[in-house]
């Protein structure tokens, strides 16, 4: 009944009484429309482009804005609201008759676009995605603008709080992350990166709140309830605050009470945020330290502009403690929470397949065809990762207890004598994932206890087969062609090596000197985490960090190094078709080798 | 009838309206009067429904009002502070508020701007502030209302247009059986006109009497004496204001007036007594400063 008594009898009738006044509007409109979409592109000898129509979507949003926001200026103006309200029309039918009338505006500047658009040839984009984007985003802005002008006594405080709200899912997504940050610095091995994605993909997608996902997988029936839900969310939101709305506080920035203050936390949480890329390197207690006072002097300007005076509220000072009170409860019930898995390392057995290393982004061939695709790791499945062009997954059960083994260690303590990050991914039997992200930092005293552990995981097997094919994986070569050989040679007098020379290089002696000399790498390294975390690649190399860091001598004599190329004309190989190498010394065997076919 | 009973109303911590209680017959001019800012407009407002009550009812023919409620349809409100859609015309505006008002005539609207001599097609924001009360009164009584509220209407007008805009409002209650609460500080016009008044003070309606009993209870008098005139204790009256200009005294009480004559013979030689008429703004000046209100006294 009550649903009923909100439409007023005669709407239809407002609603074109609206549509007549807004007569100028629609003639600014279309000139600005036909200007800018038609005209320029005609005197700029181009033909319409999507360009244009972006342009003139941009524009369709700055006109419903502006003239929702004067629709729905009746409640910021004392005299107007009593003009109003004091008809035969209650709130909630003079609101409706408001949105109505501006989502009539809308549909026909959109539609005059919409058909001005299908006289164009496309060339970089499907137009209907600006269209399956916007309307939406069109639809909801007005009711966004409408439980502004409720929410607000004054038409810039309205225009305001529509950007507020409307992004006010992105700005809890912000602070979400934030919170997500202080959980990273208090819980080892946990990162926001991931807790952020698995959030976004699991529980708050705000891809489909937005409608972006329908430009990004393709418009279906869903795009209609995820449309009306948001509607009748935002509906309901209009339905009930306009039945609250106190209208003699019109004038006022903020007229909800209850408004002010979440709007009040909500801009005070974000300006920390914000200034968080400044404070990145703060450690834990700076980043609780500037949140804190950064927060507090955001809360006290945003008060003091909001109710217009320089001493806070008791309500304010009162809301101020209850949030401290929930931001230190949050961080002593996180790390509670959170105590209990940091310890977690999972059992050998229980694992399908273990990634361990820095690179987060991941690139697979998802398609015989040759489609790649790329997806952080955190959204990427096992079957994924076993495509992957640019990470290695180790399925053998001892590689997968040695990398327990160095996890184990790497609880104990985050210390390395080099800064760096990597991530451990275990995939379960069961499906389940274990995601864990570790900052190591570079400290003095470091025991060099990891290293007896990375060096047992880099001497299986599993690694070397993994991790350097073409010189461990005997049936890597198999069925392939001579690959063309380039090589340089640089020291104090650098110099190509002619073809003649190098077409004397034999592959499998080559293959079999570097397996000795990594063989021999591998069982003395130390240092070396950097080695087992690094993406395979095209480019061999030993230890950069491996060795302890030549004496740089005056005047600076480079190294002497063969510089190796190898490139398989091979369009059908799987993994790499070049390898690159740069053979010092450190390569005793395979330096020796080169260095006879030069005699 | 128009009943508001028990009304309160905080604006914050300010209390503006106390426990008010108006009780306004069909075909009754009720003038609601009172000291500046003591919430009259913000009364007017709750009866029309633009603001909500803390506390309180108003009913019409006993239903209760609200903003959902059909009877409030009937009700008609004119604001001080007057306001018109940009680019408005009477005739627009007309056409407009008769989407919403089932009653509207066009043939009282036509007579009525005849009357008033008004531009129909002249932009409203564009008129005086006379001309817009006219205008805003013509569409009011179009309406045909049951219930009008009038706040401070005839401020701006001349003393011709107020009295055709009394004629107006005077033939509509009586034809109509019409109810209209007007808010107004012209008491001298408003003594001629209201049924029944309202007096408000500090957010609370002091005094609410039907305008004859009002003025059968209190009583002027102009009276001059042999010697210094000195209180006179009596139950059959009270003395409720007391100047003296030269040797005469003027004094406005309650009660007996005769009492009060014998009183003075019995213990004075009575040079003149006359009893004077009292009007609304003489009322008005007794009963707020028997509230405290205009009493003080500029010091020399």
């Amino acid at each position: 009944m009550e649903w009923k008594n909100s439409i007023h009898k005669n709407t239809g009738r407002l609603v074109i009484n609206g549509l007549k006044e807004k007569r100028s509007w629609f003639l600014v409109s279309f000139l600005i429309l036909f200007i800018t979409v038609i005209i320029i592109p005609i005197i700029t000898g181009s033909r319409i482009q999507d360009g244009h129509i972006v342009v003139g979507m941009v524009e369709i949003f700055f006109l419903v804005f502006i003239n929702s926001m004067i629709d729905f200026s009746y409640m910021h103006d004392g005299r107007k609201l009593a003009y109003s309200i004091s008809k035969p029309i209650t709130d909630l039918q003079k609101i409706n008759v408001t949105i109505i009338t501006n989502v009539v505006f809308t549909a026909v500047l959109v539609a005059v676009l919409f058909v001005t658009s299908m006289f164009i040839k496309t060339s970089y984009m499907d137009i209907n995605e600006i269209f399956i984007l916007t309307v939406p985003w069109l639809i909801t802005g007005i009711l966004t603008a409408a439980i502004s002008g409720i929410l607000t006594g004054n038409s810039i405080a309205a225009s305001l709080a529509t950007i507020i709200n409307f992004t006010l899912p992105l700005s809890f997504l912000a602070i979400i992350n934030y919170f997500f940050r202080i959980i990273e610095d208090i819980a080892i091995g946990f990162n926001s990166s991931i807790l952020f994605n698995t959030f976004i993909e699991n529980y708050y997608r705000i891809d489909i709140l937005y409608f972006v996902k329908y430009i990004e997988d393709g418009f279906d029936f869903t795009y209609f309830i995820v449309l009306a839900t948001v509607l009748v969310i935002l509906y309901g939101l209009v339905y009930v605050l306009a039945k609250r709305r106190k209208h003699e506080r019109a004038g006022e920035l903020v007229v909800s009470d209850g408004y002010k203050s979440f709007i009040s936390i909500i801009i005070a949480s974000l300006v920390p945020i914000g200034f968080s890329s400044i404070f990145y390197n703060v450690g834990f207690s700076g980043r609780i330290v500037t949140f804190i006072i950064l927060f507090a002097l955001a809360y006290y300007l945003i008060n003091a502009i909001l109710e217009k005076s320089f001493r806070l509220s008791r309500l304010a000072i009162k809301l101020f403690a209850g949030f401290m009170i929930f931001f230190a409860l949050f961080i002593i019930i996180a790390d509670f929470a959170t105590n209990q898995f940091e310890g977690r390392l999972p059992v050998a057995s229980e694992i399908s397949s273990v990634y361990i290393g820095s690179n987060t982004w991941i690139y697979a061939q998802e398609t015989d065809e040759g489609e790649f695709d790329s997806r952080q790791i955190y959204s990427a499945t096992e079957e994924f990762m076993k495509k992957a062009d640019n990470v290695i997954l180790y399925e053998d059960q001892k590689t997968i207890q040695a990398i327990i083994d160095v996890h184990r260690e790497v609880i104990k303590n985050q210390d390395y004598y080099y800064n760096m990050s990597f991530v451990i991914a275990y995939y379960y039997n069961d499906g389940e994932v274990l995601y864990r992200y570790y900052n190591l930092l570079e400290k003095s005293d470091y025991d060099g206890q990891k290293d007896t552990f990375v060096k047992e995981l880099m001497n299986t097997d599993d690694f070397k087969l993994k991790r350097m094919p073409f010189v461990y994986d005997d049936h890597y070569l198999t069925g392939l062609e001579k690959p063309t050989v380039s090589i340089n040679y640089e020291g104090e007098n650098s110099k190509f090596i002619p073809q003649n020379t190098t077409d004397e290089l034999d592959i499998e002696i080559f293959r079999a000197n570097l397996k000795k000399d990594f063989d021999q790498y591998l069982m003395e390294s130390d240092k070396s985490l950097n080695f087992l975390i690094q993406s395979p690649n095209d480019y061999y190399f030993m230890e950069p960090y491996g060795r302890d860091k030549a004496i740089m001598t005056e005047p600076y004599v480079m190294e002497e190094a063969y510089y190796v190329e190898l490139s398989f004309n091979e369009e059908s190989m799987k993994s790499k078709n070049y390898f690159s190498l740069r053979v010092t010394k450190a390569f005793p065997e395979t330096f020796e080798y080169i260095a006879s076919l030069m005699d | 009838m128009l009943q508001v009973s028990l009304l309160n109303k905080s604006f914050r911590k300010f209390h503006v309206l106390k426990d008010i209680n108006i009780n306004a017959e069909p075909g009754q001019i009720y003038g609601l009067v009172g000291s500046n800012g003591c919430g009259k407009t913000t009364l007017l407002k709750h009866i029309i429904q633009v603001y909500r009550q803390d506390s309180g009812e108003i009913h019409y023919n006993n239903n209760l009002i609200t903003e959902k409620s059909e009877e409030i349809k009937d009700f008609y409100y004119v604001q001080d502070d007057l306001y018109f859609p940009q680019n408005s015309t009477l005739k627009s505006l007309y056409d407009f508020e008769k989407l919403l008002y089932t009653d509207m005539s066009l043939e009282k609207f036509d007579k009525l701007v005849k009357y008033f001599k008004i531009d129909t097609n002249k932009r409203l924001n564009t008129m005086s502030k006379g001309q817009k009360r006219q205008a805003a009164f013509v569409l009011a009584m179009s309406a045909n209302p049951k219930v009008l509220l009038l706040d401070e209407i005839v401020d701006g007008l001349d003393a011709v247009i107020r009295r055709k805009f009394w004629n107006v409002l005077i033939k509509e209650v009586i034809e109509n059986n019409i109810t209209v609460i007007i808010s107004s500080h012209a008491l001298k016009e408003l003594d001629n006109i209201c049924d029944k008044v309202g007096i408000m003070h500090e957010g609370a309606i002091i005094k609410e009497e039907e305008m004859e009993s009002l003025k059968e209870n209190l009583k002027r008098v102009q009276f001059a004496i042999e010697g210094e005139y000195e209180d006179i204790i009596d139950e059959s009256f009270t003395m409720l204001k007391f100047i003296k200009v030269g040797s005469v005294y003027f004094a406005t009480l309650r009660g007996d007036v005769e009492a009060f004559r014998k009183s003075l013979e019995n213990r004075y030689k009575l040079l003149i007594f006359d009893e004077l008429a009292i009007n609304l703004e003489e009322i008005f000046i007794t009963e707020l400063g028997g509230a405290g209100y205009g009493m003080e006294e500029l010091d020399s």
